[in-house]
């Protein structure tokens, strides 16, 4: 019995299949990468790993699973009580990227229960100042001295090799810059809208 | 002390429920469950939720996980004393509100004339 399990368990192995998806997503617009991942499970694509801009699908009968993003950084080591408790509600830890972790879960199994993580505003506002306070402090210090830095190198070395390398460099802070103060601004409007609601 | 407890007032429905929950250990499967329950099936806890107010809570130390729990995964939780005192501090205040809500709607409020 136990050999015919390992076999089966092998067989599965062998017949797994998998496929890689490059896809780009911006932390304020997560509603759209769960739309995404969501309209994969009805294909039976099921989100297996997360990685910097790409997401390894494997293949299985076709799910309504439900996809939510939680932001979390910890100092303390208390990672396996969190994550104990998403398991207990009934949702399932998939991977985590940088500071992401992804869950689902699905609701036909799961009835009567929250399809939100975040099941009141408080929280969910709390969710997105975390966000905010993670770019203000780690980005915002990067940018500043580094720009400035790329600029004055580019100015000083233009027309040579190092410095085409410089004002690539340049271009490329100043986009990031870019990006990180429009999420900054979209995170803002975002808690500025909820606290209107104002409702729990 | 009670100063201090006074500083977590007005507590939000669901730490409100959730502490309330907590009068008796459970762990967040029965938290989840007990809120449904006191809340008419209005609050359904999704886990991020849970797991910030039990944090805050702990570390505010209203709450605490029991000690012969700490090798399993499943962390049980229950209130302590500060809690309950909140708790209490908390059903007084919220009495009131629903007292003089009450008397203004029924008895009418002829009573705050000096205000119109």
């Amino acid at each position: 019995m136990i050999l015919l399990g390992k076999g089966l368990v092998n067989m599965k192995d062998i017949n797994r299949e998998t496929k890689r998806v490059f896809k780009i997503f911006f932390a304020w617009n997560e509603k759209k990468e769960q739309d995404w991942l969501e309209s994969m499970s009805y294909k039976g694509w099921h989100l297996e790993r997360v990685g910097f801009m790409n997401y390894l699908f494997e293949k299985g009968s076709p799910k309504g699973y439900v996809y939510r993003f939680d932001f979390k950084i910890t100092f303390k080591d208390d990672q396996d009580d969190y994550l104990a408790i998403f398991e207990d509600l009934g949702w399932e830890f998939i991977d985590r990227f940088s500071s992401w972790y992804y869950f689902r879960i699905d609701p036909e199994k799961q009835k009567g229960k929250s399809l939100e993580i975040y099941s009141d505003n408080p929280s969910l506002i709390k969710k997105y100042q975390r966000l905010l306070i993670f770019l203000l402090v780690v980005t915002g210090p990067m940018i500043y001295f580094s720009i400035p830095k790329f600029i004055e190198r580019s100015i000083i070395s233009y027309g040579t090799s190092i410095g085409i390398l410089y004002i690539l460099l340049t271009v490329f802070s100043v986009i990031i810059e870019g990006l990180v103060i429009f999420a900054i601004i979209r995170f803002l409007i975002k808690i500025t809208r909820l606290r209107r609601q104002g409702k729990e | 002390m009670k100063e201090n407890i006074k500083g977590f007032s007005p507590l939000t429905e669901t730490t409100f429920f959730i502490l309330l929950a907590l009068n008796e250990p459970l762990h967040g499967y029965g938290i989840m469950n007990m809120v449904n329950e006191l809340s008419s099936g209005r609050i359904k806890l999704g886990p991020g939720t849970l797991y910030g107010a039990l944090s805050n809570l702990v570390e505010s130390k209203l709450i605490e996980p029991l000690a012969n729990d700490k090798r399993s995964r499943r962390k049980t939780y229950r209130i302590t004393g500060s809690g309950r005192k909140l708790l209490e501090y908390e059903i007084k205040r919220l009495k009131e509100i629903v007292k003089t809500a009450n008397d203004f709607i029924r008895k009418g409020s002829g009573k705050y004339e000096r205000y119109k």
